[in-house]
């Protein structure tokens, strides 16, 4: 009996971490399929790939935050961007989130939320909004994430889109 | 404790039978889209690509020459279809392809841009490739279609010289 309670105790433990992605997930899901978007999804397994197969004497840093990465979302659209930026914002409930920083110009928002922040340095979840006048972009990093790594990392990556988290460096 | 392994074990195996048999597998995928009025396909057997690797045509650049080369002995087969304006059925096969590869495969990369949805699906056994499934389906139900049988090791990969000089870059 206290097994079978043990084993209820950790199935409803790991329904607990999928359902705090939900708002993001769904979110993303809504529009995965839709032609006004371009959507990226780069998996778990992916990232453990390049990690084994990058040069050995790149940062360790960098490379156990490769290997540790669970996925990486996109998804980006010039149509309507200000609706959608404020549809994301408002759909995601950004309580669950600690604001990392914000630029604000003219021309765009970019907000940077994190989640389960340890000491300032290492978070599990990175949100990035993006939303103004000629683009909406979303961008969900998941995994053990090293804040003063990413920057270094995106650099390496060189994908499209992920240019505002170069902004972290400064 | 025996009453529980008696109810997990045969729930065990219906479950691994199921995901056995879910979906349409990359082969016989393949075998209903080449029967596409406008498909194209070709199937390399392992003697030609390692053939090929001899060759390696003199248009190529020596660094590209090398990793046909180096890839080559590891390659096993590789299937190619391209299919224009396929039937409506090309979409509900690809979604039952997608259940077979989510049981079987590992997703690498899922991308949509406008109307065309890209793929990359890895099956590894420890540090071996297995097999790698790569297709971009149009929303006109245009696809093409990339299977890729290998023996390659992640550690003969890292080896490889092309792969090194690649890395340098």
């Amino acid at each position: 009996m206290r097994k079978l309670l043990l084993i209820g105790f950790l199935m409803s433990f790991t329904l607990g971490l999928q359902a705090q992605n939900d708002a993001i997930s769904k979110y993303f899901n809504q529009y995965r399929d839709d032609d006004r978007f371009t959507m990226v999804s780069i998996n778990q397994k992916m990232f453990e790939l390049i990690a084994n197969l990058t040069e050995e004497d790149t940062d360790d840093e960098v490379l156990e935050m490769l290997s540790e990465l669970k996925g990486l979302k996109i998804l980006m659209t010039e149509e309507s961007p200000k609706s959608f930026y404020n549809e994301a914002v408002a759909k995601i409930n950004t309580k669950e989130y600690e604001e990392l920083m914000t630029v604000r110009d003219k021309d765009q928002n970019i907000q940077f939320l994190v989640k389960d922040q340890q000491k300032g340095k290492i978070v599990n979840e990175l949100l990035l909004l993006v939303g103004g006048e000629d683009e909406f972009v979303l961008i969900s990093f998941e995994g053990k994430i090293y804040l003063n790594k990413l920057s270094k990392l995106v650099k390496n990556l060189d994908i499209d889109g992920l240019e505002s988290l170069e902004h972290l460096d400064k | 404790m025996k009453k529980i392994l008696l109810l997990i074990i045969p729930l065990f195996l219906l479950t691994t039978n199921n995901l056995n048999g879910q979906g349409l597998s990359v082969k016989k995928f393949g075998n209903k889209l080449i029967k596409e009025d406008q498909a194209y396909g070709v199937r390399i057997p392992n003697w030609l690509i390692n053939n090929a690797g001899k060759w390696s045509s003199i248009d190529l650049e020596e660094q590209e020459k090398e990793m046909i080369r180096e890839l080559s002995k590891d390659i096993k087969k590789i299937r190619i279809i391209v299919a224009s304006m396929a039937s409506d059925q090309v979409k509900e096969d690809y979604n039952s392809l997608r259940t077979h590869l989510k049981s079987q495969y590992d997703n690498l990369i899922e991308a949509r841009s406008e109307d065309s949805k890209l793929d990359l699906w890895i099956k590894m056994k420890n540090d071996e490739i297995k097999s790698l499934f790569f297709s971009v389906i149009d929303d006109d139900n245009s696809v093409a279609f990339f299977d890729i049988k290998t023996k390659l090791t992640m550690e003969k990969l890292k080896g490889m010289n092309f792969f090194q000089e690649l890395e340098a870059l």
